[in-house]
């Protein structure tokens, strides 16, 4: 029985890490991309209007 | 006997991130919610409002990395708020689900999440924008955490009057992201959030006093009584009128605004004015209806009056 709860509480243990996990990676990417997105508007501005 | 070795509480100091031990590890979910999602939303809202109305256009890429920014700042202030506030916040119905209070993250993480979201956004919008956003959003972070959360809330009834201040700073800040500046319009758009923020939240305390008066946080409601802040709701909903129409003396709103404007701001006098002739036998009675209605109405009525200029700014762009 004490085997039973305990496969169940690693399982959720391990679900619930890796939905932090992905949120956490998610959230990294979207930093990542957000800034190279901003770095080529800017730099593509600059480029316009290099003086 | 053997003793189980993934009790809850083994599991949540395995988890290592200090959270209360029979509480259930943190999901994602539970961050996200520690960032107050929905005065999130508000704030990005009326941020872009007041990106759009100002003069000067703003490429869509840097406007949204902008507005992230903001959403973010938003969000970390949330997170500083739920610091502080965990042990009121345990006590109070409303707020007792929140994953701080519940035990699913702990004060001390929240605290790490704020400061870290803070420092990131602030950074990050003097990059992506300019340095008087930056210094705007740091001083709305700063406001509501110093000013707000830790002297007004607990230390005066008039804590939502100056503290209504940083929900009223996110337009403004969407106007210098496209300015560099703050313009007479910017600060029109910040005095009609500033001066709805009263009423709006007295009419919450109004139906969530046990709330406020177990905890001993002096909403008017617990230091002057129901009646007085019903007298107060109705003066404050009369000063914020002629605010709400000023920007129709600006370039930023024009008929439409005018209409919408026009409706909403008389519908909430009204209600103000019907909140006001109440007794609070009479209140007590129909288990403050009233009080829900106003309420529910002064968020329908930010939200018309912020999508009138919204439109506007669109007609004008196209």
């Amino acid at each position: 029985m004490a085997k039973v709860r305990e496969e169940e509480y690693e399982h959720e243990l391990h679900e619930r890490r890796r939905g932090r996990n992905l949120a956490v990676g998610g959230v990294l990417l979207g930093l990542a991309l957000t800034i190279f997105a901003v770095t080529i508007v800017k730099l593509g501005q600059n480029a316009a209007n290099p003086f | 006997m053997a003793t189980p070795i993934h009790t809850d509480q083994a599991l949540s100091a395995e988890s290592g991130w200090g959270a209360r031990a029979d509480a259930p590890e943190a999901e994602a979910r539970d961050y996200w919610l520690l960032l107050k999602p929905r005065v999130m939303s508000l704030v990005i809202f009326t941020a872009c409002v007041g990106l759009l109305a100002a003069p000067h256009g703003v490429h869509p890429v840097i406007a949204i990395a902008s507005l992230l920014c903001i959403a973010v700042g938003a969000g970390a202030s949330g997170a500083l708020n739920m610091w502080w506030d965990a042990d009121i916040d345990a006590e109070m119905e409303r707020t007792r689900k929140r994953p701080v209070p519940a035990g699913r993250i702990s004060a001390e993480e929240a605290l790490w999440v704020g400061a870290a979201l803070s420092v990131l956004s602030v950074a990050l919008l003097s990059v992506f924008a300019n340095a008087a956003a930056a210094a705007l959003l740091a001083l709305t972070i700063a406001f509501y955490l110093f000013v707000y959360t830790m002297w007004l809330k607990r230390s005066t009834p008039h804590n939502v009057v100056i503290g209504g201040a940083a929900g009223a700073f996110p337009p403004m800040i969407g106007w210098c992201i496209a300015t560099g500046g703050i313009g007479v319009e910017a600060l029109i758009m910040f005095g009609i959030i500033f001066m709805w923020t009263p009423p709006h939240s007295w009419a919450l305390a109004l139906f969530r006093n046990d709330d406020y008066t177990r905890v001993g946080v002096p909403m008017l409601p617990v230091a002057a009584g129901e009646t007085e802040t019903r007298r107060q709701i109705l003066i404050y909903s009369v000063l914020m009128a002629p605010v709400a129409m000023a920007p129709l003396f600006t370039p930023i709103a024009g008929p439409l605004y005018g209409l919408v404007a026009g409706v909403l701001t008389l519908r909430f006098l009204q209600l103000a004015y019907g909140l006001y002739r109440r007794t609070d036998a009479e209140a007590a009675a129909d288990n403050r209806r009233a009080e829900k209605k106003f309420f529910g109405f002064s968020i329908l009525y930010l939200f018309g009056v912020f999508l009138a200029l919204l439109v506007e700014a669109v007609w004008r762009a196209i």
